[in-house]
């Protein structure tokens, strides 16, 4: 059997003098797996991405990647180094750069004739063709997403961080997004985290939803365990 | 203002074509390097440290992040002059390395000034640097590094194009600060415009020419407050305000980014200020305490007055620019804050030209000209600029729909100005006051042709000393200044680093 | 202008702090205007107050820049007396309307004629004179004897000079357009030009001290500056001058050039006979000895004693040209300097 692609195991972090955000996270995620978390607000899904992409540092626990450390107590990969891609919610788009100029960013090693020719297959890939040389500004939310996603995945990851990715964008164009997302990502056999507040973005995304409350999992589940509950119950969560 | 942009108009100028064919080209071109020169190196220098002291954690950063404002305390022309004196081609350090090597080194010219102007003036492109890199870039600079930039390719491919707008703002400053310096350009052989301005009317007596150059100048200014206007539009600046999660630097990098920024304070701040203490305690007679002390009091006096009456004036005016949106208004308080970049004699004979004008014109049995009011009115005109720019910025920053709902609630424009939007500009009341003292305690031709009779400031005191080349008695009211602008200079820098995070 | 309107009142109320024009208790004072920013200065004027009783009141700045005040004040003035450093200023000021004619019999004995203006507008004080200071060790005193001397090949590579910019180097060309017109006086401020040491930068104290390291060999300075440093106490100056030495150059057939530090009674003067009583005491046996001792100046009072450490460097014999004059070529000089491609 192969190894899983990702092992988080008894992952820590406490603001400097504040209280603990993370108490001990662990859980393992296998190739091509898209995993939702949910939780209420505060009960740290954007931390978890953030110690996972090491933009904050845990203080403890032990991070495997593909199987390589990406930390532990004595080891710790830079953020720059890990082969994981992060969508911002917000996007962070450079707003100096054109939509060429956003998904080719991380391609600077590349040669120049094969940079142009990648970020020419991205554009395509995500829908965008013809709007290359826009700048973020002139694009609607939904064009701006795909932006932000296309330039992560440009890189190929082996995971792709998503930190409530659909949030500002209307109901119709969430759903169309959505859906290319996980074309792509399926396409690439990229994994992902993803994390929403939203239940019905973790119904059509997940295919392992788990709930965060208070710094811990307290559950991990398939999708499906979840979907009949809460076809059950549709008026929580 | 006025006068010095209409008087050139119908002054006779008999010897303009002299002027304008054997002194304006070199004099313009000299302005330009220089202006080109300083304005490149303080943003290089402004910039670096912003960055380092923004994004990395390292020995002393703590200490370094306010220490490295230090430098603005040093009026130009007194760091010019030490800085003569230690690396002129007989200053003292120069010295010893000819005795040591048979090298000379000559720091008076033209690239010499251009450092040590640099080092003086940058902090006006490192502190809003600094507040853009540490609390308005977080996320954009995150992306970066999960699309595997490093340091390097960060700071220049996002930081810097993104704090573009703050750096510009920053650098026109620094280039309107070098435009309008006499002393230390005249003292280190550099023809530039406001010499020209200089040359024309006591050289020449010809006053016309040298409103003229003025004029000159002004379009220069203009010209670069076209290029920051520019700079902002089309950039709508991030303004997420997370503070920025500092990377700890280790080994031979964290030692690098410690001696950079140490070699910044030390030669744009401790160098000058030491030689002036060790000059101040060293010379061979105290009776002149006395007189800096009165000058001390004097100069606190004008720069509290001056601050106060500034500040007024650019209230009226941010207030017609919120409630009387005409396009006549921006004119107006563009206009109105040109002055910063005019020489202060070239102002000074403007405001004497009106004042002159009005005591005729009204009978007065006494001349306004040696009043302390004409002297802290020209000081507003000089230093509007200084003082509407921290207002707006921050008036702007406030919605319209608070002013919207006000009005809807009844209140007149007046009333919605002082009681919504006052208050909240208080922060920005007192930077902008802090800021106009700072300058009126280290200004200089002002005061010296505008003060009533037997009134010295400490910088009135330092040019005195220094026009007979008694330098070292120059030492200790230049110390003085420095004390005195050292609080309000670091009361700035907190207030900057809160709102940083 | 708006903004000054609104200030009428607050402005009034400051009046005018020292000058309060009481007429109806005439106030045993004098207002002056003063380029001269000198410790012996302020020394004088307590000395005079002391025998007098008559209290000076001070405002210190540059000539041009008083010159344009005491111009716009008008008849309001409060200045009383000008005192400037050069002849040329005071010249101007005579030409503007902005002084008045005094006759005192005490000045016209103790004021050689070509120092005072003829009608009695203004009166020298003191006297700077443009001297040659070299290296004892490489030159040889003969070599300087006329200003034209400088301008020889030899020469090339060894002078020291401010820049055109300084006033005292505009006076001196300014005399030479008066004796020998243009064409002459351009061919020496290009030759000087030429045989610079440096770009002219630097005070005048610094030429000296340059001549002292050798970076060149003769510096052409304004006399009191010498004296200064011929007298100073810190180590680096006394150092320095161990290697310089004093020629006094002539200009052609006349002597060597001088400029005055003098004043002027103002024509709006409230309080005359103090100004005039101002003035004498200036040029009163002790105040002459202060500025020659003091400040290093040369005194216009016949008989009184220049300062030792200028007095063996030899005897200064002034050139006599009409003062006025350096006002009057005053701009010519600058136009010259231009030309020449001094900086």
């Amino acid at each position: 059997m192969s190894h899983p692609l990702l092992s988080v195991s008894d992952l820590h972090f406490a603001h400097t003098g504040g209280k603990a955000v993370l108490s001990g996270v662990s859980f393992t995620m296998p190739v091509n797996e898209v995993l939702v978390v949910v939780g209420a607000s505060g009960s740290g899904k954007t931390t978890l991405l953030r110690c996972i992409a090491g933009l904050d540092l845990a203080q403890r626990g032990r991070v495997v990647l593909d199987g390589a450390l990406l930390q532990d107590e004595a080891e710790f990969m830079a953020p720059e180094e890990r082969p994981v891609g992060m969508v911002f919610q917000g996007h962070a788009l450079f707003p100096h750069l054109t939509v060429k100029g956003n998904i080719g960013f991380g391609l600077y090693r590349v040669p120049k004739a094969e940079r142009v020719k990648r970020v020419a297959d991205e554009l395509a890939s995500v829908g965008l063709n013809g709007l290359g040389d826009r700048y973020p500004h002139q694009l609607s939310g939904g064009q701006q997403q795909r932006v932000a996603i296309a330039r992560s995945l440009v890189l190929r990851p082996r995971l792709l961080l998503m930190d409530e990715p659909f949030s500002d964008l209307d109901r119709r164009t969430r759903q169309q997004v959505r859906t290319e997302v996980l074309q792509i990502l399926r396409a690439h056999g990229t994994g992902a985290i993803v994390v929403t507040h939203d239940r019905e973005d973790a119904y059509h995304l997940a295919d392992r939803i788990a709930e965060l409350d208070q710094g811990r999992f307290v559950r991990i589940a398939p999708a499906e365990d979840l979907r009949k509950e809460w076809a059950q119950h549709p008026l929580q969560g | 203002m006025v006068v010095v942009v209409t008087a050139p108009f119908h002054a006779p100028a008999p010897e303009w074509s002299h002027v304008y064919r054997d002194v304006l080209p070199m004099h313009l071109l000299e302005t330009i390097l220089l202006l080109g020169g300083t304005v490149l190196l303080t943003v290089v220098i402004g910039v670096l440290s912003a960055w380092l002291v923004a994004a990395y954690s390292f020995p002393l950063r703590g200490a370094m992040r306010w220490m490295l404002v230090l430098p603005l305390a040093l009026p130009t022309y007194i760091s010019a002059y030490t800085y003569a004196s230690l690396f002129g081609a007989t200053g003292t350090i120069s010295l010893w390395v000819h005795d040591l090597s048979g090298f000379r080194p000559d720091i008076v010219g033209l690239p010499g000034l251009i450092v040590v102007m640099a080092l003086v003036l940058f902090p006006y492109v490192y502190l809003p640097a600094r507040a853009v890199f540490a609390s308005g870039l977080r996320e954009q600079l995150e992306a970066a590094r999960m699309l595997g930039a490093r340091g390097s390719r960060r700071f220049l491919r996002v930081a810097v194009p993104l704090a573009r707008p703050a750096i510009v703002g920053g650098a026109v400053l620094v280039a309107m600060e070098t435009l309008n310096d006499y002393g230390a350009v005249k003292y280190y052989g550099i023809r530039t415009l406001t010499t020209a301005v200089f040359r024309s009317w006591t050289g020449l007596s010809d006053l016309g020419s040298a409103l003229r150059v003025a004029i000159l100048l002004l379009l220069l200014v203009v010209l670069l407050l076209w290029w920051e206007r520019r700079s902002r539009i089309h950039r709508q600046q991030a303004t997420d305000a997370v503070p920025m999660v500092r990377q700890r630097l280790t080994g031979k990098r964290a030692a690098l980014a410690t001696i950079w920024c140490l070699l910044v304070l030390v030669s744009g701040f401790l160098l000058p200020a030491g030689k002036l203490l060790l000059d101040a305690f060293t010379i061979d007679r105290t009776d002149t305490w006395a007189i800096d002390l009165i000058a001390l009091r004097n100069t606190l006096g004008i720069a509290t007055g001056a601050a106060f009456l500034t500040l007024l004036i650019a209230l009226f005016l941010v207030f017609i620019l919120r409630h009387e949106r005409k396009s006549w208004t921006h004119g107006l308080v563009r206009a109105a804050t040109l002055g910063y970049a005019v020489p202060g004699a070239v102002i000074a004979v403007g405001v004497m030209t009106a004042a002159g004008t009005i005591d005729r014109q009204a009978g007065l049995s006494f001349t306004l000209i040696g009043t302390i009011g004409l002297l802290l009115y020209a000081f507003t005109v000089r230093f509007l600029a200084v003082a509407v720019q921290p207002l707006q910025g921050s008036l702007t920053r406030q919605h319209s729909n608070v002013d919207d709902a006000a009005r809807m609630l009844g209140a007149s424009p007046g009333r919605i100005f002082l009681r919504v939007n006052l208050p909240q500009l208080r922060p920005a009341i007192l930077a902008a006051a802090m800021l106009v003292a700072i300058d009126v305690v280290k200004e200089l031709p002002l005061t010296l042709i505008l003060r009533p009779f037997n009134f010295n400031t400490l910088s009135t005191r330092v040019f005195e000393m220094a026009r007979i080349e008694q330098l070292r008695e120059a030492a200790a009211p230049a110390l003085l200044i420095v004390l005195c602008v050292l609080p309000p200079l670091l009361f700035l820098d907190r207030q900057l680093a809160r709102s940083e995070g | 202008m708006r903004p000054l309107l609104l200030l009428l009142p607050f402005l009034s109320a400051c009046g005018t702090p020292g000058a309060a024009p009481t007429d109806d208790t005439p106030a045993k004072e004098v207002n002056v205007y003063s380029h001269r920013h000198y410790d012996t200065d302020a020394q004088l004027f307590k000395a005079f107050t002391a025998a007098t009783g008559i209290r000076v009141n001070l405002v210190m700045a540059d000539d041009d820049e008083v010159l344009t005040r005491m111009e716009q004040e008008g008849a309001n003035s409060p200045c009383d007396l000008l005192i400037t450093s050069d002849a040329g200023r005071l010249g101007q000021a005579r030409m503007r309307g902005l002084l008045q004619p005094i006759r005192s019999a005490e000045l016209e004995r103790n004021i050689p004629p070509f120092l005072r203006d003829p009608d009695g507008h203004w009166f020298g004080l003191t006297m700077r004179a443009r001297v040659f200071v070299y290296n004892k060790n490489k030159v040889r005193p003969e070599q300087l004897t006329d200003y034209n001397d400088l301008v020889r090949p030899e020469w090339k590579g060894r002078v020291l000079v401010r820049s055109a910019e300084n006033l005292y180097n505009q006076s001196l060309l300014a005399a030479m357009v008066a004796h020998f017109g243009t064409e002459t006086a351009l061919a020496w401020a290009t030759g000087i030009t030429v045989n610079m040491a440096r770009t002219p930068k630097g005070s005048d104290t610094d030429q000296l001290l340059a001549v002292a390291e050798g970076i060149g060999d003769v510096a052409i300075a304004n006399s009191y500056y010498v004296g200064k440093l011929m007298s100073s106490s810190e180590p680096e100056k006394a150092k320095a001058r161990e290697n310089l030495a004093v020629a006094f150059p002539h200009m052609g057939p006349y002597g060597t050039h001088v400029n005055v530090s003098g004043a002027g009674v103002a024509k709006s003067a409230k309080h005359l006979a103090e100004a005039i009583a101002l003035l004498e005491f200036l040029v009163g046996e002790e105040a002459q000895r202060l500025f020659a001792e003091g400040n290093k100046e040369y005194p216009v009072r016949p008989g009184v004693a220049v300062a030792d450490v200028l007095q063996r460097f030899g005897e200064l014999t002034p050139d006599t040209l009409d003062l006025a004059q350096l006002g009057l070529n005053n701009a010519t000089a600058v136009k010259l300097f231009d030309k020449a491609g001094w900086r």
